[in-house]
């Protein structure tokens, strides 16, 4: 397995969606190859930060009761 | 003889569902209160603007307060709220004919890591603050995919459906994605 075809599949690694002779082939890449294996830490980690966003939303929100006012306008009006 | 107060319980969504569905604004501003952020927090990720985020907000729970006696509990509020969001961002994208563009797998250029240009002792700090920046940088279609497979924790067929694309798309596109948000915060880092 050459870098590209590693790097195809880091996502479907990642995500358990390949066969376990697959997941073999990559992952014997993996420990060859340090650039690949780099690649892959940095997605597990873009993926483990992703589902946090979701936990915690410290997105700064805009005011609830501007938007809220907005709503009750919207209401009455329809 | 003292006589103990006993908290009552909050409500539940479903609980106050029901309620606002019979006209109650009471119980309607509470689910309003219990869930913007969240909403709010899926309409700025997948549109990537703050103006259209808030006007999108406004238009859930517009919708909201109309559909919210056909919420019969057979699914989690949030899960049912979620893809009410979901289906309002899509529409506004289709509105103003910005729908993000969906590629097949066939003739799109392959992203290739070049030998020689990664250093493993320097993983740049992938922190929340850097992958929301690098996420409202992405192309349309992959934030799409990215917020509601990696962040909101849909399922291909379950996107696919929602975007009319293949779950194999979904597939394809998240990873590349993925792949686009890792260099994307690389070269945030460099700079």
């Amino acid at each position: 397995m050459d870098c590209e075809q590693s790097v195809a599949l880091l996502s479907d690694l990642n995500d358990g969606l390949l066969s376990e002779a697959e997941q073999a082939l990559v992952r014997k890449h993996l420990d060859e190859c340090p650039p690949c294996h780099c690649v892959f830490t940095e997605l597990q980690v873009i993926v483990v930060t992703a589902k946090e966003l979701n936990a915690n939303g410290e997105l700064a929100a805009p005011d609830a009761a501007v938007i809220w006012q907005r709503i009750s306008v919207t209401r009455v009006a329809n | 003889m003292a006589v103990t107060e006993v908290e009552k319980p909050p409500k539940t969504d479903y609980e106050l569902a029901q309620q606002a569905a019979t006209g109650d604004v009471a119980a309607f501003e509470e689910l309003y209160h219990r869930h913007f952020r969240r909403v709010y927090a899926l309409c700025l990720r997948m549109t990537a603007n703050a103006t259209e985020a808030e006007d999108l907000t406004q238009e859930v729970f517009t919708q909201l307060y109309h559909k919210v006696g056909s919420f019969r509990g057979e699914s989690a509020f949030t899960t049912w709220l979620h893809r009410m969001t979901v289906n309002v961002v899509l529409m506004h994208f289709r509105r103003r004919q910005s729908r993000p563009e969906f590629t097949t797998d066939e003739g799109e250029t392959p992203i290739q890591i070049v030998q020689g240009t990664e250093n493993p002792d320097r993983m740049p700090v992938v922190d929340k603050i850097a992958l929301e920046r690098a996420i409202a940088r992405l192309a349309p279609g992959y934030r799409s995919v990215f917020v509601l497979h990696d962040v909101e924790g849909y399922e291909h067929e379950e996107i696919g459906r929602m975007l009319g694309i293949a779950p194999g798309t979904s597939k394809s596109q998240l990873h590349k994605a993925r792949l686009t948000l890792r260099k994307l915060i690389r070269e945030e880092a460099a700079n």
